[in-house]
């Protein structure tokens, strides 16, 4: 390290240092996450996937289409991180400082960068290899394949990281490549098994040199420019970075994540001609027309949108095909229907905001509120169905009668849950009163929940839809419908 | 058109706003004056439903304040911060969708919309959202939306924050021609040229008892 760099770090750190009992709480407290969180989930994982129906799926190859058109989903989506918030990000007065002085990026935040891809390495290659570990365990692939399959998941992961780096350095060209990429994505989806190259991000029968010489190459490539990639992040993208990143990280810290998310918020950047407003039209066309024309000047975010829930009809499709999996790839649409409804909601989140305050609309607040859900509902509605119906009949080539009512009901009881969300306001006073019990204090655990009860209730009713039980569906809208409607009476 | 009879507030012991009368009919404007801390914010707060009093009472058009009430929404307009903006929306847009949310037939509204933007200086950032308005600029497009709907009586907390002294004469004239057109004005104000402009009445909240 730079002696200076050293210097400066130091001088910075040591501000912050930790007493040692507090290093020893965190230390603990990530073992105990480890084995009552984290050692469950990967138990069950495991149990999932050595489940013989499902291991067979797994090595249908339809499994390795998707898994190929998941990679560059990935990739594309690392590129556009980076554009918002890249590897390389340091404290705002840290970062100021660094990029200030004389030193270059690979100097600076080299180390922090290396870090990053080596996290995303590890990741990739760590889910490769429990993938592959189970299939070897039922005995559908040999140990060469899998340890093939987990050297790619590695390289898959080092790719990522360098498209996250990548998307900070050349803000444009990332957008482009990322375009590039979901083309390719849809290509490879539309193709299904007809797609020769589509193996290589999934376990082969095989060790799939030729896949690992690629991936291999295009990383060595990535890693040997990764210092002038370093070099070429402007000093002010990464203060304007870190200081966004620093005010989400206090929202979310705060359990306010609504703000986190908004501090990321595209802000419109196109059709400011447009005419949004359409005087004297009925109020269901007038609101309908500029729900439509706002999510039209945030276009990345509503091509973002359209993409995400297109993911979500896939998923829903997938489900319908495997039994054992349903849930999860349930849970996963309706993650991806929530994600990609933000692109469509601003008009809620503006109502809620409006409801708090002074009368501003000639229309009450309710009807507001309802007529701002059209949009959203419609949209996501559509191109679930829309998607669903395609995949379901073109690609899969699967009877599409099941997934047909998850499309139709799952996208707006997200939705639901996204208005719930919006209209949130400030934390119930019980929950912030400690609560002391033999088992300790329930009350953290209960904010966190209360924080992110919208996307756990919205995954809920997804895990239900994949499932295909109605009752359970049912369970989980009329929560959220209650959590809604509660929050609408309470509204300042 | 508003009886503020007595009206107060506290908090514990604290008193935010000491027992305060007055009254102002149609076609008048009441200038708030008083130090910071004297009470003024809570006063217009009390009076646009935002804030219960903890004494006295206050009533508009003969009938208590409900912010909830259709028809004292319709009837009272306020202004007491930046109201919450639309961040994909733009200024006309804003201005032209409080008018017709508020307006049935389509040519009053357009024509308050643009009366409104014309009024106020708006007409060249017409096409810029939100965040590209100056801190000023966003001062007028908050009262320009408040003034594109209809009222009787319009409260505004100190409407010349952020404001230069032309622009400032600007808000006198615009709220000048609310006051002949009938509006019953409550303005709580810093601005000794706001005041000489518009006052009919003064109310001293540091002398208010």
């Amino acid at each position: 390290m730079n002696p200076r760099l050293r210097a400066a770090t130091a001088i910075w750190r040591g501000r912050q240092q930790r007493a040692a009992g507090d290093r020893a709480f965190i230390a603990y407290s990530l073992v105990l996450f480890a084995l009552i969180v984290g050692a469950p989930v990967l138990r069950a994982a495991w149990l999932a996937v050595t489940a013989r129906t499902t291991a067979v799926a797994m090595t249908e190859p339809i499994a390795a289409v998707t898994a190929a058109v998941v990679v560059l989903a990935v990739w594309a989506t690392a590129l556009m991180v980076g554009r918002n918030r890249g590897p390389a990000v340091a404290a705002p007065f840290l970062a100021h400082v660094l990029t200030s002085s004389d030193l270059p990026g690979r100097t600076t935040f080299g180390r922090q960068t290396l870090v990053g891809v080596a996290t995303l390495a590890a990741v990739g290659g760590g889910a490769a290899t429990f993938l592959g570990t189970a299939l070897v365990f039922v005995g559908l692939v040999p140990v060469g394949s899998a340890i093939g399959f987990a050297v790619r998941g590695l390289l898959i992961g080092v790719l990522t990281g360098l498209c996250w780096l990548l998307g900070q350095a050349t803000p444009r060209a990332a957008a482009v490549l990322a375009a590039v990429l979901v083309v390719g994505a849809a290509v490879l989806a539309f193709l299904g098994t007809n797609a020769a190259p589509s193996a290589w991000a999934w376990a082969t029968p095989t060790v799939d040199v030729p896949g690992i010489v690629v991936l291999g190459a295009v990383a060595v490539v990535g890693v040997v420019v990764m210092p002038w990639l370093l070099d070429s992040v402007r000093g002010a993208t990464i203060t304007a970075q870190s200081a966004q990143w620093d005010v989400a990280i206090a929202h979310a810290v705060s359990l306010d994540f609504a703000a986190a998310s908004g501090s990321y918020q595209a802000v419109p950047t196109a059709g400011r001609r447009l005419r949004a407003v359409r005087d004297g039209a009925l109020p269901v066309v007038m609101v309908l027309v500029r729900d439509a024309v706002g999510a039209v000047r945030t276009p990345a975010r509503l091509v973002g949108g359209v993409l995400t829930i297109t993911a979500a009809g896939l998923a829903l499709v997938l489900a319908a095909q495997s039994a054992t999996a349903a849930p999860l790839l349930g849970a996963v649409a309706a993650a991806l229907v929530y994600v990609g409804a933000g692109a469509s909601t601003r008009g809620i989140q503006h109502v809620a905001q409006v409801s708090r305050d002074q009368p501003l609309y000639g229309f009450s607040d309710g009807s507001l509120l309802l007529l701002h859900s059209i949009f959203p509902v419609a949209f996501s509605v559509v191109i679930t169905l829309a998607s669903t119906v395609v995949v379901g009949t073109v690609v899969a080539a699967s009877p599409v009668a099941a997934p047909i009512w998850g499309a139709l009901v799952l996208p707006t009881v997200v939705v639901s849950a996204r208005v719930s969300n919006a209209l949130r306001g400030p934390s119930p006073v019980f929950l912030m009163t400690p609560a002391p019990s033999a088992v300790g204090d329930p009350m953290p655990l209960l904010r966190i929940l209360w924080a992110l009860d919208a996307p756990l209730l919205a995954v809920l009713a997804g895990s239900s839809t994949g499932a295909g039980s109605l009752p359970a569906l049912t369970a989980v809208a009329v929560v959220i419908a209650l959590f809604l409607l509660v929050r609408w009476a309470r509204r300042g | 058109m508003i009886d503020i009879d007595r009206v107060a507030v506290a908090v514990d012991d604290m008193v935010l706003l000491p027992p305060t009368s007055a009254s102002v009919r149609a076609g008048e404007v009441l200038v708030v004056r008083g130090q910071n801390g004297a009470g003024k914010s809570t006063l217009l707060k009390v009076l646009a439903g935002v804030r219960m009093p903890t004494g006295g009472s206050v009533a508009i058009g003969g009938e208590p304040v409900n912010r909830r009430d259709r028809t004292f929404r319709r009837r009272v307009a306020s202004l007491l911060g930046l109201p919450p903006t639309a961040p994909d929306l733009t200024v006309e847009d804003h201005v032209r969708l409080v008018a017709a949310t508020w307006f049935r037939e389509r040519d009053v509204a357009e024509e308050t919309a643009l009366g409104v933007l014309t009024e106020l200086g708006l007409n060249g950032l017409l096409r810029r959202f939100p965040h590209e308005l100056s801190s000023g600029q966003q001062q007028l497009f908050a009262l320009a939306l408040v003034l594109a709907r209809p009222f009787d009586v319009l409260v505004l907390d100190e409407p010349e924050q952020r404001l230069d002294d032309e622009r400032v004469g600007v808000v006198g004239d615009v709220l000048a021609r609310r006051r002949s057109g009938g509006a019953a004005i409550v303005v709580a104000t810093h601005s000794s040229a706001l005041m000489e402009r518009l006052a009919d009445r003064v109310l001293e909240l540091d002398r208010a008892s």
